[in-house]
Order: C-alpha cells, then sequence, then structure tokens
C-alpha cells in the first residue's frame, strides 16, 4: 500500500501548474486536497509520474459571487465552500448536498474542483452541477472555456478535460428567484458511495431531477409540471435510461425502484419549498 | 482486570502490578482447554490469580509478622506496604505460582471430549427495528442487553466488551460480508466494499446486569466477552423478520435483499427506452459501424499489422507470431487508473471478407483480461456495415477493488477500436483541423 514513483511539483503559480500539464499531459496528474488521488496512488490503481500540487496558489484560493454565479477556485476545499457565508441564501441546493460529500474528516481537506476532476458517478458535487446547470472553467497558458457540466462529465472517471487543461473553477449557478430545491441520498452507511443521490430544482412550470449512482455519470431530466401518474410514468421511464447494473450493494432493479420513489420526493419537496 | 484482583489483595494500586501475559509453548501443547480465551478469562484465570494473590498475601503475612515481631493478625497491607496495624514497615517480595484446575475444567478425555466451559453466563437481549419501505434500510431504535456473567470484577471493561461484541455484531447482520462474483473473484476486497460498522451505525445499547455469582469460581465471575457476537445477529434478525413477516432471512440484512420483501413486482421496461445492452458481471456487448470502405479492404486491414498497430487502443509495439496471431503491448485506462498490459490477439474462423472471430487476453500489474469477438462485414452501398458482439471476463487486482470500472473500461477499449478502424477505413475521416481542435478539446 505505498504509491509507486512519482515526481512531485509544488506550483508557486498559474502559470507553473500549466507548464507543468503541458509538459507532461496525460502522464502528470493535478494534486489538491489528495483524498480521493491519494488511495489511489496507494493502492497503485492511478501511477502518474508526476503530482503537480497547485494548493500553493493563492489566486485559486478564492471564492467569488459573479453576475449569476458563484466562482469556486480549485483550491478551495468542500468545508471553505460549506461554511461560506453566502452559499446557503445565494444557492440552496449546494448548501443542501455538501454535507453528504465524505466524511467531515474529507471534506476538510478534498476540493470542491478535486471532486469534478475525478468524476466518480455517485459523487455529489458534479452531481449539483448538473442538477443546476453549472459549468467548469478549464484553463491552459494560451486558452480558457467554460464547457457545461452536462457535457463536461463523459463517464465513469472520463471528463471532456484535455490531457493538459487545468480545471482553474467551477460556477455554481446563483438561485433564481421563486426556485424550489432538495436534495437526498442513499448509501449502506454515512459517508458511502451514494447508491442512489437525487438533486431536484422545481420553477413556476417545471422540474428537474438529477440522478446520480446509477449511471456512469450524473444524469440530468425535466420533467416540466408534470404530476400525479404521468410523473410516475415519466420518472419510469428515466429510471430504465439510465442502465442501472447490478454490484455488491445493490441490484439494478432496486437502484430504478429509488429512483422512482426517492425521485419523486425530491421533486415533491422542491416544489413544497418554493417561495 | 488481573492487575486490580492481585492490588485488592495486596493493598496495591493496579499500576503497580506487571502482567506477563505469555503462553510458554514448549510446555503446554495448545489443546481447546490451554488458553483463557472464549470468555473463560475472568472465570478461569480470574480466580486463579486470586488464589495466587491471597496465597501470597498468607505468606508474606507470616513473614512480615516474624520479622516485625507481631502477630500474624495484626498485619495488614496497605498503599503497597506490608505493615503492622499502626506502625509502618517495608515488606519484601515474594513470589508465587498457582495452578487451579477446577474438576469442572479438566483436560480432554481419551477420547477428546471435554468440558469448555467451567460456567455459563446469560444473556438476554431484545430491540426495536424500523425497516424503511423505500429503502429497506434497518434502523435500529432501542437496544437492550441483559447480561448475567456472575460477579461484575471491572464495571468499565465489561461495559466495554459487550459494547465491542455488539458493535461487531451488528455489522455482521448488516453490514458484513465476504462476498464473491460468480466466476469466483472476490468482490469485498476494501472496506469501501467490505462494509464495517462505524460509530455513525452504532446506536449506544442499553446495558443491564444481573448478578447471580457462580458457584464454581473463586470470584464468582463467569466471562462476558463475546455474548452479544452470538445475540445481536439472531435479535436483530427476528426483529427484523417479524417486521416484514418472513420466517427466515439470510444475514446480513443488506437493504436491497429486504427492499425485495417490499417493494412490488417492478413493470416491463418501458417499449419508449432503448434495450438494454446485456449486462451482468461477464461483460457482453454489440454494436455496429458503417465503414466507407468495401468489405474486401476491411478485411484486408483487420488481418494488417501496421492498422493493427494503429487502432489497437494504446498500443506501443505489434508484433506479429503468425498471420492469425498478433502480440502487443498496450496501455490502457479511464480516467487515472491506467495499466500496461501485454496483449494477444488471434484470428480464427475465417470466412473471407465476411466474418472472423477475434480472441484476445491481457495480462498486467492490475489484472487480467480475456475477451472473444466476432465480427461481420456486409456490403452496405458503397461501404461495409460492420456488426461485432463479444463477450469479454475480467479478474485479478482490477477486479476485486474496481469493479465499478470494469464494464466501461471494456466498453471504451472495444468502442475504440471500432471507431479506429472505421476512421483508419475511411468511415469518419477527421479533417486536419478537426483533429486538431479535438486534441486540443
Amino acid at each position: 500500500m505505498k504509491p509507486a514513483r512519482f515526481d512531485y511539483i509544488r506550483a508557486a503559480s498559474l502559470a507553473e501548474a500549466h507548464a507543468a500539464l503541458a509538459a507532461d499531459g496525460g502522464d502528470a496528474r493535478i494534486i489538491a486536497g489528495g483524498q480521493t488521488l491519494v488511495p489511489m496512488l496507494s493502492m497503485r490503481l492511478a501511477r502518474p509520474e508526476v503530482l503537480v500540487d497547485i494548493m500553493g496558489i493563492e489566486k485559486l484560493g478564492a471564492i467569488t459571487q459573479e453576475k449569476n454565479a458563484i466562482r469556486v477556485g480549485a483550491a478551495v476545499r468542500q468545508a471553505e465552500l460549506l461554511a461560506w457565508p453566502n452559499l446557503k441564501a445565494l444557492q440552496p441546493l449546494a448548501a443542501l448536498a455538501l454535507p453528504w460529500v465524505g466524511h467531515a474528516q474529507t471534506r476538510s481537506r478534498g476540493t470542491v474542483c478535486g471532486s469534478v476532476a475525478h468524476a466518480d458517478p455517485s459523487a455529489e458535487i458534479p452531481l449539483t452541477l448538473v442538477a443546476l446547470r453549472g459549468e467548469i472553467e478549464l484553463s491552459t497558458a494560451r486558452r480558457r472555456r467554460r464547457v457545461p457540466a452536462e457535457e463536461f462529465f463523459t463517464g465513469l472517471m472520463s471528463t471532456a478535460r484535455a490531457d493538459d487543461e487545468l480545471i482553474e473553477a467551477v460556477l455554481i449557478p446563483v438561485r433564481k428567484a421563486g426556485e424550489g430545491h432538495a436534495f437526498r441520498e442513499f448509501a449502506r452507511r454515512h459517508g458511502d458511495f451514494a447508491i442512489v443521490a437525487c438533486a431536484a430544482v422545481a420553477g413556476k412550470d417545471n422540474a428537474r431531477l438529477a440522478v446520480g449512482g446509477v449511471a456512469d455519470r450524473p444524469v440530468a431530466r425535466d420533467f416540466a409540471a408534470l404530476e400525479g401518474s404521468a410523473l410516475d410514468d415519466a420518472l419510469d421511464e428515466f429510471a430504465w435510461s439510465l442502465e442501472a447494473r447490478d454490484d455488491l450493494h445493490a441490484t439494478a432493479g432496486y437502484r430504478r425502484a429509488l429512483v422512482r420513489q426517492i425521485g419523486r420526493e425530491v421533486i415533491e419537496e422542491a416544489r413544497r419549498c418554493r417561495a | 482486570v488481573v492487575a486490580q484482583i492481585v492490588a485488592d489483595a495486596l493493598g496495591l494500586k493496579p499500576a503497580d502490578v506487571r502482567v506477563v501475559t505469555d503462553i510458554d509453548t514448549t510446555k503446554d501443547a495448545w489443546s481447546i482447554a490451554s488458553g483463557n480465551y472464549s470468555s473463560r478469562f475472568a472465570a478461569a484465570t480470574g480466580g486463579a490469580v486470586h488464589l495466587a494473590a491471597m496465597r501470597l498475601r498468607e505468606r508474606l503475612t507470616k513473614s512480615a509478622a516474624a520479622q516485625l515481631n507481631v502477630n500474624v493478625k495484626d498485619i495488614e497491607f496497605v498503599d503497597g506496604r506490608v505493615r503492622a496495624r499502626g506502625n509502618p514497615d517495608d515488606a519484601q517480595a515474594l513470589r508465587e505460582t498457582v495452578f487451579w484446575t477446577p474438576p469442572e475444567l479438566t483436560p480432554p478425555s481419551e477420547g477428546d471430549e471435554i468440558n469448555s466451559s467451567l460456567c455459563y453466563g446469560y444473556i438476554f437481549d431484545f430491540c426495536g427495528v424500523e425497516v424503511d419501505r423505500v429503502t429497506g434500510a434497518v434502523k435500529v431504535d432501542k437496544y437492550v442487553t441483559m447480561h448475567d456473567c456472575g460477579r461484575v470484577l471491572h464495571p468499565g471493561m465489561v461495559a466495554g466488551q459487550v459494547t465491542g461484541g455488539f458493535a461487531h455484531a451488528l455489522g455482521a447482520a448488516l453490514y458484513e460480508e465476504y462476498a464473491y462474483g460468480p466466476d469466483g473473484s472476490f468482490l469485498a476486497g476494501t472496506f469501501a466494499d467490505y462494509l464495517v460498522p462505524t460509530t455513525m451505525e452504532v446506536p449506544a445499547p442499553l446495558i443491564l446486569h444481573f448478578e447471580t455469582p457462580s458457584p464454581f469460581t473463586l470470584l464468582g465471575a463467569k466471562g462476558v466477552g463475546e455474548g452479544n457476537c452470538m445475540s445481536t445477529p439472531v435479535c436483530v434478525a427476528n426483529a427484523v423478520a417479524d417486521a416484514l413477516g418472513l420466517d427466515a432471512i439470510d444475514l446480513p440484512l443488506a437493504p436491497a435483499k429486504l427492499a425485495a420483501f417490499i417493494h412490488p413486482k417492478e413493470g416491463a421496461r418501458p417499449a419508449s427506452v432503448a434495450a438494454a445492452p446485456k449486462g451482468g458481471r461477464a461483460l457482453h456487448g454489440e454494436g455496429t459501424a458503417k465503414i466507407a470502405a468495401p468489405p474486401e479492404r476491411v478485411w484486408a486491414m483487420l488481418l494488417d499489422i501496421d492498422t493493427l498497430a494503429a487502432i489497437i487502443p494504446g498500443a506501443h509495439g505489434v508484433a506479429k507470431v503468425s498471420d492469425t496471431h498478433f502480440r502487443a503491448d498496450v496501455t490502457l485506462g479511464i480516467g487515472p487508473v491506467k495499466g500496461r498490459y501485454k496483449a494477444e490477439v488471434k484470428l480464427s474462423d475465417l470466412d473471407p471478407p465476411k466474418a472472423v472471430t477475434l480472441a484476445g487476453s491481457a495480462t498486467g500489474a492490475l489484472g487480467f483480461g480475456r475477451g472473444e469477438g466476432r465480427v461481420t462485414l456486409a456490403p452496405a452501398g458503397e461501404g461495409t456495415k460492420l456488426s461485432y458482439s463479444y463477450e469479454a471476463e475480467i479478474g485479478g487486482k482490477v477486479a476485486t477493488v474496481g469493479g465499478r470500472l470494469l464494464d466501461a473500461a471494456a466498453r471504451i477499449v472495444i468502442r475504440q477500436f471500432f471507431e479506429a478502424l472505421s476512421r483508419r477505413a475511411g468511415g469518419k475521416r477527421r479533417g486536419f483541423f478537426a483533429r486538431l481542435l479535438r486534441r486540443g478539446a
């Protein structure tokens, strides 16, 4: 349980981090909080040749409010965002979902962008971004782009990030007037990978449900103003479309049942929370 | 506990007593009667220690009485000293070895029969549980466990033993499972899959005592170590079975297992959702690709070493062993999980230019994979419609620790292979700029 040999670069500036990624590309990994990467290194599931530490880049540690979004820099820890005083008012869904990320201990080290980079299909932060139509800001020395979360997560632990790109920030949209939110997840134990996680955003004529832990990435669907059995039918179709699989902890059918039932509960709860 | 027993007898502090916990294996062969495990410690060893301490006390008393020139009954043991009542003085150390074998705790008979316990403790447990109708999760609302472990020698340690046994038992009842796949691979190789309850999952049981001292042991203690390991799984399982109206139920009481008894039968897959790819742990898949080249040309490419080198995902070098047997070094990975593998590809059942069977295997530090696929080529207009179906199995470290990765990995690799074939044959040839943009993307 020891990592294979790797080089370690502590980047002092964004330019240094970009240069390291440009030089080593697919053989380099960014390390921030290390809460997922370090166990993977220790089990030798991941064997990058270079680790680029970005926690010393002051600029990446900021949470800033833009016009319609909260911009969370790559070095912001999950616990910092959760403790940010404006979070609950600006985006209640993020405040609801973050306490479900790992444990208090891992949140005090793990970063928001690190969870996005890892792209675990059960992870709460990618799910929240997909539910809210958030964006991921990627940069190299020469260009910068923002990718919608729904396009960014391409599969299990796979993203639209190119080898030389750094996830510089994520953008969490600010709550729109009259929106209600709800979040629930089910796991075997406190802090385990979610078997099913559901996030809902309800507006005047729309209800959007995002589901994690079932497909190979978080997936969202809009349910307009559907209610009653029409909503049940639509949820059933959504549950089947996620192509759930059997694993040690849950069968595919069980996951679909949870999507139908918890999905309906969070949509109804989000509608009740509209104010 | 031993230190406490000795300290009580000799007027010492428990910290003054050093307990040597060795077994002399040259002297004592191991048998079921050789150790004081299985909750026999308090009953057997505790009794022997008490006996030894009291004999030591007796001899020290006599010795001290002679030295101090006082009556034996005027000797007292206080604050680590032996002294004449009201007249402080030093004591000298003595050593005493005691063997104590009560008639109930004798070695095995000729027929290897033995009464393995000197005395028997009793437990009485009951609990109230809730089973979530949606998730099937079990919540233990209240757990009461009453123990008759005879005389309680050390209340704090008894509470610790009971609580620890209860936590382990709750793990056995609800979480812990050595799970294996149908192919024999171990599925619970990390603590992410082998679930041990944490403090968040273990409610504090209400522990009660009913002290009936054992007549067979010197201190009246009976032992308390593992009681709840036996009583708690049964108690929780009975409560859950009762809640669900079941006669019997297997441990662990996993939510998905219980939900199967609660949830209504699932309806059929809606017609509006596309047919599912075949699932399961052995990986299956199929697909088609349109290639803008005639079948003859695609056929030639599948048998061409340079083409294979270019289209096998992550290939570093392809060597031709025979016309239908190739070797390659490949690097495969999803996300950060990358591994280097030695791959072999064999072609068989050749039906040029219509069909061929590809059998491949890959071995590396992270595990191994084997797969077989049938590729068929049919003319479609100017080009070719390529259809493939495959079956694969994966084992080793990746299968054990990263079960969730496997399906995705196999699908990605196979898709990449046929996409590359299709591109190389001119199917979706990308312009130079398109490729550049894609690289940059």
